[in-house]
C-alpha cells in the first residue's frame, strides 16, 4: 500500500514535467496530504488523538472546526508553520436554480446600513417566505451609489447584506441558507446621477434558489 | 530651483539639480538625446520601434527626450538591423560610454518586449535607477456584462486575456516573486456567486479558489517578507481585515486570522510595508473612509490615521521603499491621486483636473504610480510621475479598465 502511494506520487511528478515548480509542489503536497489522510481513515483513525481530564475537554471545539482565529484569541497550536487544514465541506449549494420569486428589494439612506422602518415589512415577507420554503436558499446582494470609493464600496456593499442576514437570523432563517455578496456600485440599478438614482442603487436584492 | 553641492567632486554646474516637491528631494528628469538609425530593418517596424523608445526613455521616471537634439548631457545613439537593435549611449561628466543590443524578431510584439529591455538597460547604467519599461500590470476590463483580468505592458500594449470566468472580477495583485517576474497572481471571482479570492498561474493559466473561508473575500494583498496574505472576508458577519500565512511555494499555511474589526464599521483596500510588519487600510471608523496603519506583529495597537488632511480617504498603496503611501482623497469635489510621505507626514497632490481617479498602484521604481478614473462614462488608466505629475494615458479600447495593478 506505501509503495503505492509512492508510485503514484512518482507520476504525478512525471506528469507536471511542464508546469511551475510552484504548481507541481502545491499539487504534490496537497494530494499526499489526501492519500494520507485516506488512508488513516481506512485504518479507523479519524484524527490525532488526545487525552481528556474532564467533560468540558471533551466538549469544547477543536481548532479543526474553527474557520478562522477569531481577533484577540491565540491559537493553542503551533499553526503558523503547519499546512492549512483541509477544506471544509463546502457551504455553496452545489445545485443554484434560481427561482422565479421575486422579494421586493431593500433600499438604505446614504453611508447607511442601518434597516429604516419602510424596510422592515419587506424583510418580514423576506421571512415567511424562506419559513414557507425551507428548502430556499437566498443570495443577498449589497449595492452601492457611485458616490463613494471603488474598492471602499464593495466592503459597504457587504456590510449592507451582511446587516440584513443578521435581521434574517434572528427571525429564525438557518444561517446555511443565507449567502452574502456585494458588487459595490458596479451593477447599478438606475443609471441617472442624481439624488433619485443614488436612493436606488443603494440596496439589497435577493436573489432566490431552490435546491 | 538651486543647485546643491552635495558631492564636492562635483562642480555647482554639473551636479545634478536636486527638486524639493513637497515630499523628498528626487532628482530632476534628465535630458536625453536620442538619435535612431535605421540600417535595413522593416520601415513600419522600425517607427512602431521608434515610438516604442521614445515612450519608454520618457515614462522610465527619470528622463525625458530632449528636443534640443544632440546637446544633452545624455547622448543615445540606436542603431536598428534586420536581426537585432543595437544603442550606444553615453556620458561624457559621469564617465559612462557603453553599449547594449538586443536581438529582433521582425513581429511588432516580441521587438516591443526587446526594446523596452534595452531602454531599461540604458536607464540602470546611465542613472543607476531600476528600469520598469519591461515590467507588466494587471487590471479588470469590462466585457459586455462581465469582466475578466487582463495583463499588459507597462504602456499598455500587448493587453491578453488571463481569466475566462465570463463573470464578475475586481481587484487582482501579483504574487512577489523575488524581484523576477511574477509567475502567478491572486484575484477576487463571482463565479461561484460569492465573492472567492482565487490564485492563477500565469505560464499555465490554471485557477483556483485561494481560500475555503465561508462568505465573501475581497482585496488581496501579499507580503513577501513575513510570507503573508491580508484580504477584506465578511466570515465574521461583517467585512473585516483578515491575515493568512502563505508561502510562494506551499500555499496556504495555518488558519486565516481575524486582525481588526470594529461592529457595524467597514474596513477595505489592505497594503502591506514592504517589510510586512505594517498595514495601511481603509476604514470608516470615525464615519467616512480615511486610511489607517495596523501594527502586523502581534501587539494588538489601535491603528493610527495616516493623514488628517482629507475628510474622505481610500484605497492606500504602500511603496516598495516603504517611504511613501499613495492613496485616493477627494478634494474640492472630485477624487485624485495623493502621497504621503511618512518621515515628514507631508501630503503631495499628484492629479488635478476633470474625473475622478482612484486605487493607485507603484511601479518598482518608487517614482510612478499607475490608476483607474472612475467616472460613469469613462474609466481608463494612466500613468503619473512623482517629479512632474504629468498624465499618460496606457490603456486602449473598449471596455472599463479598473484595479491595477503594477508587477515587476
Amino acid at each position: 500500500m506505501r509503495n503505492s502511494v509512492w508510485i503514484f506520487l512518482f507520476l504525478v511528478l512525471l506528469t507536471s514535467c511542464n508546469r511551475s515548480h510552484d504548481e507541481v509542489w502545491e499539487d504534490t503536497t496537497s494530494a499526499s496530504r489526501h492519500v494520507t489522510r485516506g488512508l488513516m481513515v481506512l485504518g479507523g483513525k479519524q484524527g490525532d488523538s488526545r487525552e481528556v481530564w474532564s467533560r468540558e475537554d471533551f466538549l469544547c471545539q477543536q481548532e479543526e472546526d474553527l474557520e478562522f482565529i477569531p481577533l484577540n484569541q491565540e491559537s493553542t497550536f503551533a499553526v503558523n508553520d503547519m499546512p492549512a487544514p483541509p477544506p471544509p465541506k463546502d457551504k455553496l449549494p452545489a445545485n443554484q436554480n434560481e427561482s422565479a420569486k421575486s422579494l421586493e428589494r431593500v433600499h438604505f439612506p446614504l453611508d447607511s446600513v442601518k434597516i429604516t422602518s419602510d424596510n422592515l415589512e419587506k424583510l418580514k415577507n423576506v421571512v415567511a417566505y424562506m419559513k414557507k420554503n425551507p428548502s430556499t436558499y437566498i443570495f443577498l446582494e449589497g449595492h452601492c451609489d457611485e458616490r463613494g470609493p471603488e474598492a471602499y464600496n464593495l466592503a459597504l456593499g457587504s456590510r449592507r447584506s451582511n446587516t440584513v442576514k443578521s435581521h434574517l437570523l434572528k427571525e429564525g432563517i438557518k444561517a446555511d441558507h443565507v449567502f452574502t455578496v456585494s458588487y459595490g456600485k458596479g451593477q447599478p440599478l438606475a443609471v441617472g446621477h442624481n439624488e433619485d438614482a443614488w436612493e436606488k442603487n443603494r440596496r439589497v436584492e435577493f436573489r432566490v434558489f431552490q435546491k | 530651483m538651486k543647485a546643491l553641492s552635495l558631492n564636492p567632486l562635483y562642480s555647482k554646474q554639473t551636479e545634478p539639480y536636486r527638486v524639493k516637491l513637497g515630499i523628498q528631494e528626487i532628482p530632476k528628469k534628465q535630458s536625453v538625446a536620442v538619435r535612431f538609425v535605421n540600417r535595413g530593418l522593416d520601415k513600419k517596424l522600425f517607427e512602431e520601434l521608434q515610438k516604442t523608445i521614445l515612450f519608454d526613455v520618457n515614462n522610465n521616471g527619470v528622463s525625458s527626450v530632449s528636443s534640443k537634439g544632440h546637446s544633452s548631457d545624455y547622448k543615445v545613439n540606436i542603431f536598428f538591423d534586420p536581426t537585432n537593435v543595437k544603442a550606444e549611449f553615453s556620458c561624457v561628466k559621469k564617465g559612462v560610454n557603453k553599449y547594449v543590443e538586443m536581438h529582433l524578431f521582425n513581429h511588432l510584439a516580441p521587438d516591443r518586449q526587446s526594446c523596452h529591455k534595452l531602454v531599461d538597460s540604458i536607464t540602470e547604467a546611465l542613472f543607476d535607477k531600476k528600469g520598469i519599461a519591461a515590467t507588466k500590470i494587471l487590471f479588470t476590463r469590462s466585457i459586455g456584462n462581465s469582466t475578466e483580468v487582463f495583463e499588459c505592458d507597462y504602456d499598455g500594449e500587448n493587453a491578453r486575456q488571463v481569466t475566462f470566468h465570463n463573470s464578475y472580477v475586481v481587484t487582482p495583485c501579483y504574487i512577489p516573486n523575488g524581484g523576477k517576474k511574477a509567475e502567478s497572481f491572486l484575484y477576487v471571482s463571482y463565479r461561484s456567486g460569492q465573492s472567492k479570492i482565487h490564485r492563477v498561474f500565469l505560464g499555465t493559466g490554471k485557477d483556483k479558489p485561494l481560500f475555503q473561508l465561508s462568505g465573501s473575500q475581497f482585496m488581496p494583498a501579499v507580503s513577501e517578507a513575513t510570507g503573508r496574505i491580508a484580504f477584506i472576508s465578511d466570515a465574521a458577519s461583517n467585512p473585516d481585515l483578515f491575515m493568512q500565512n502563505f508561502s510562494h511555494s506551499f500555499g496556504l499555511q495555518g488558519l486565516p486570522r481575524q486582525i481588526f474589526t470594529i461592529p457595524e464599521k467597514t474596513q477595505a483596500s489592505p497594503s502591506f510595508s514592504p517589510d510586512g510588519s505594517k498595514l495601511a487600510f481603509t476604514s470608516d471608523i470615525k464615519g467616512t473612509p480615511q486610511v489607517y496603519i495596523l501594527q502586523t506583529i502581534e501587539t494588538q495597537k489601535d491603528p493610527s490615521v495616516l493623514t488628517s488632511r482629507h475628510r474622505e480617504c481610500s484605497a492606500p498603496a504602500w511603496s516598495p521603499d516603504g517611504t511613501m503611501i499613495a492613496y485616493t482623497a477627494k478634494t474640492e469635489g472630485l477624487r485624485q491621486i495623493w502621497v504621503h510621505h511618512l518621515q515628514t507626514k507631508e501630503d503631495k497632490q499628484l492629479t488635478k483636473g476633470a474625473g475622478n481617479k482612484e486605487n493607485p498602484s507603484w511601479a518598482s521604481n518608487n517614482l510612478s504610480l499607475v490608476y483607474n478614473t472612475s467616472d460613469y462614462n469613462s474609466s481608463e488608466l494612466f500613468l503619473v510621475h512623482l517629479h512632474d505629475s504629468k498624465i499618460v494615458q496606457i490603456s486602449k479600447g473598449g471596455g472599463d479598465k479598473r484595479f491595477p495593478s503594477w508587477g515587476t
